[in-house]
C-alpha cells in the first residue's frame, strides 16, 4: 500500500517539478547545518539510551505469538480485529481519504474564469483599429 | 529464539533521525517533505515492534490507520506544494518568503 500509493505520488511529484535541477548551495544561516546535524546526533542518543532503559536489549517478543495473537495467520488476526474492534474508525478513514481527495483535486485545480459579456465587448473595442483620420 | 525489540527500536530510531536532520538540512520542499514522511515511518515501525514486544495486534491497527491519516496528507501536501510551484515557479524554501515579517 505505502510504496503503491504514496511513493509513487512522490515519483510523479517529483517527474512534474522536474526537481533534477540543481539545489541553490547559498546558505543563509552559515551555521544551520553543523546545528542539525549535531541535532541530530543529539536526536539519536537520546532514542537510544532511552530505549536502553525503557526496553533493554534481552527484551524479546512474547512468546507463542504465532499460536496467541495471530492465530489463523497475521492477515486472518488483524482483520478480524481491525473489523470487529476497530470498525468504526476503519469508516471513517473511508471519510478522511475522500475528503483528502476532493482537497486535493480543488487545490490543484487550474482555474478557469468564465469570461463575462463586458470583458467580451471590452476586448473586441480593443481589438478593432481606431479609424484613421480622413486626410 | 526472536530478535530482541530493542534491535527494531533501534532502526527506528535512526529512521526518525535521519527524517528530521533531512527535514533541518534539506532546503527543496518536497526533499522535506519525503524526510517528514521518513520520521513517520520510522514511529510506525516502533508501533510494529511495540505490538510484537506485547504480543497484542493493537499496534499493528494503529499502523493502519497512522498510513492510511499519512496517505490523505501527502496527497493534500504534495498539491499544496503543486501549487506553490505553479505560483513562484520554485521549490525552494528560501524563496517563500513572503509571509516573512
Amino acid at each position: 500500500m505505502y510504496a503503491g500509493a504514496i511513493m509513487v505520488l512522490f515519483l510523479f511529484v517529483i517527474m512534474l517539478l522536474g526537481v533534477d535541477r540543481e539545489e541553490s548551495l547559498t546558505e543563509r544561516l552559515r551555521w544551520q547545518r553543523p546545528a542539525a546535524v549535531l541535532l541530530g546526533i543529539g536526536v539519536f542518543a537520546e532514542l537510544f539510551f532511552a530505549i536502553r532503559a525503557g526496553v533493554g536489549f534481552a527484551t524479546r517478543g512474547a512468546e507463542a505469538f504465532a499460536e496467541t495473537a495471530n492465530r489463523g495467520g497475521n492477515a486472518q488476526a488483524l482483520s478480524r480485529v481491525l473489523f470487529r474492534q476497530y470498525f468504526f474508525p476503519f469508516e471513517a478513514t473511508s471519510v478522511l481519504l475522500i475528503v483528502a481527495a476532493v482537497a486535493t483535486m480543488v487545490l490543484a485545480h487550474r482555474q478557469r474564469r468564465a469570461i463575462t459579456r463586458a470583458e467580451e465587448a471590452a476586448a473586441e473595442a480593443a481589438a478593432v483599429p481606431e479609424p484613421e483620420a480622413v486626410p | 529464539m526472536s530478535t530482541p525489540i530493542a534491535y527494531f527500536l533501534l532502526v527506528s530510531a535512526a529512521l526518525f533521525t535521519i527524517g528530521t536532520t533531512g527535514v533541518m538540512v534539506r532546503k527543496n520542499l518536497l526533499v522535506m517533505f519525503m524526510s517528514i514522511e521518513l520520521q513517520l515511518n520510522g514511529v510506525n515501525l516502533a508501533l510494529v515492534a511495540f505490538s510484537r514486544m506485547h504480543g497484542n495486534l493493537t499496534g499493528q491497527v494503529l499502523t493502519f490507520f497512522s498510513m492510511v491519516v499519512a496517505a490523505a496528507e501527502v496527497v493534500v501536501g504534495l498539491a499544496i506544494i503543486v501549487y506553490v510551484f505553479r505560483r513562484r515557479r520554485t521549490a525552494n524554501v528560501d524563496d517563500l518568503n513572503v509571509l516573512k515579517w
